[in-house]
């Protein structure tokens, strides 16, 4: 039985030092950890062969290069600068809207009582129900945002159509 | 090792803050310098998850255009390459998915739709020195291409990006337990592949 409990402790001993082999590498041992293990493969030729197949590895991983497509980094360079633009100036017209909209409100606001009057007198000459002058006021209101809504949908729908034609061709053209 | 990761962070900050910036403003030379100076990690990177230089061609561009986009979400503590490279990572899951595929692990076997992926040489002195790097450097790559993505991907960023392993972690959206098991495993494999190959 000994020299089984031998051969076990042995098994041991060689399947931590490869564990801390690779431990090493991947985050770091313990000042504890590296000196056991130096000791170990300072004495154990197989276990510090498997060091050296790690080392020889990781090395390989290091060196391999790969080649670069020529122009990459420029064409890439050109689109972005090109995107660029076109966002500064769709954040220019988003930003004319956008005080639009609050022109718009300001004086919607501002002009609500002297709307309403109008409506309440052309339903009282024109002999309109009271329903119908309500809803032209409701109109009055709602009319300009949602047509302001419609533009900015149609703008942002465009935008993306440019976008995916642009990012299709520049695919092209980079080929 | 924390405590490491985070004074090299505070040591980065003040750079990363200018990029963080440079990106909010969409500063465009700043863009030309950040596409010029990681054209060749990039590229890199995402060859090695694709497997296809034309696919990592085509993404490359993406990826900058998304940097654009949404360079407003760079909070200028993290690196910068780990927030590139989780960017790079989910165009290139997008694309992925639009091919029907739900993760990495369905790649593509290199060579599959394209051109297969051909390591160079690197910077060599001489044309015999730059021969032999060449003919090692392929097997290497030959190598390396017949690992699983998710392994290559791992082995890229911690032993040539040198990314910390928390850094990992946030740029593949997975635990670090996984990441840490994922590095094992393709440790293992890239030495195996490699001895095979050797003998």
């Amino acid at each position: 039985m000994k020299p089984h409990r031998n051969d076990d402790l042995n098994d041991d001993l060689h399947g931590r030092a490869r564990r801390l082999i690779d431990m090493e590498r991947v985050e770091g041992l313990a000042p504890a950890d590296q000196r056991w293990l130096a000791d170990h493969l300072a004495a154990c030729e197989t276990c510090a062969g498997r060091a050296a197949q790690t080392e020889a590895a990781l090395r390989a991983l290091r060196t391999v290069s790969v080649a670069v497509p020529g122009g990459l980094a420029a064409s890439a360079q050109f689109v972005v600068r090109r995107r660029s633009e076109e966002m500064r100036a769709q954040h220019a017209r988003n930003l004319a809207l956008a005080i639009g909209c609050t022109l718009s409100w300001v004086f919607g606001v501002a002009s609500a009582p002297l709307v309403w009057r109008v409506c309440a007198w052309l339903g009282a000459t024109l002999d309109l129900p009271r329903v119908v002058w309500m809803l032209g006021f409701a109109g009055w209101w709602f009319v300009p945002v949602l047509a302001m809504g419609l533009v900015i949908l149609w703008q942002r729908r465009r935008a993306d159509r440019a976008s995916i034609r642009d990012s299709t061709r520049a695919g092209w053209e980079g080929r | 090792m924390g405590g490491a990761i985070h004074l090299y962070a505070l040591s980065m900050e003040p750079e990363t803050r200018a990029v963080a910036r440079g990106l909010r403003r969409r500063d465009p030379e700043l863009l030309d310098s950040l596409i010029a100076q990681y054209e060749y990690r990039l590229y890199r990177y995402l060859l090695y998850l694709t497997g296809s230089p034309d696919m990592a061609r085509d993404l490359f561009q993406e990826t900058w255009l998304r940097v654009l986009a949404r360079g407003h979400q760079y909070d200028g503590v993290t690196r910068f390459e780990a927030w590139l490279f989780s960017i790079a990572r989910h165009l290139v899951i997008d694309l992925r998915r639009r091919k029907q595929m739900q993760s990495l692990d369905e790649m593509l076997e290199p060579g599959e739709g394209g051109r297969a992926w051909e390591p160079s040489a690197p910077d060599s002195v001489s044309p015999l020195t730059q021969f032999a790097s060449q003919e090692q450097s392929q097997k290497l790559g030959a190598a390396i291409a017949n690992l699983l993505p998710v392994y290559r991907e791992v082995l890229l960023l911690r032993f040539q990006e040198e990314l910390a392993l928390e850094e990992i972690a946030d740029v593949v959206k997975a635990p670090l337990s996984t990441v840490k098991s994922r590095l094992y495993r393709g440790l293992s494999a890239a030495r195996e592949l490699l001895e095979a190959q050797r003998s």
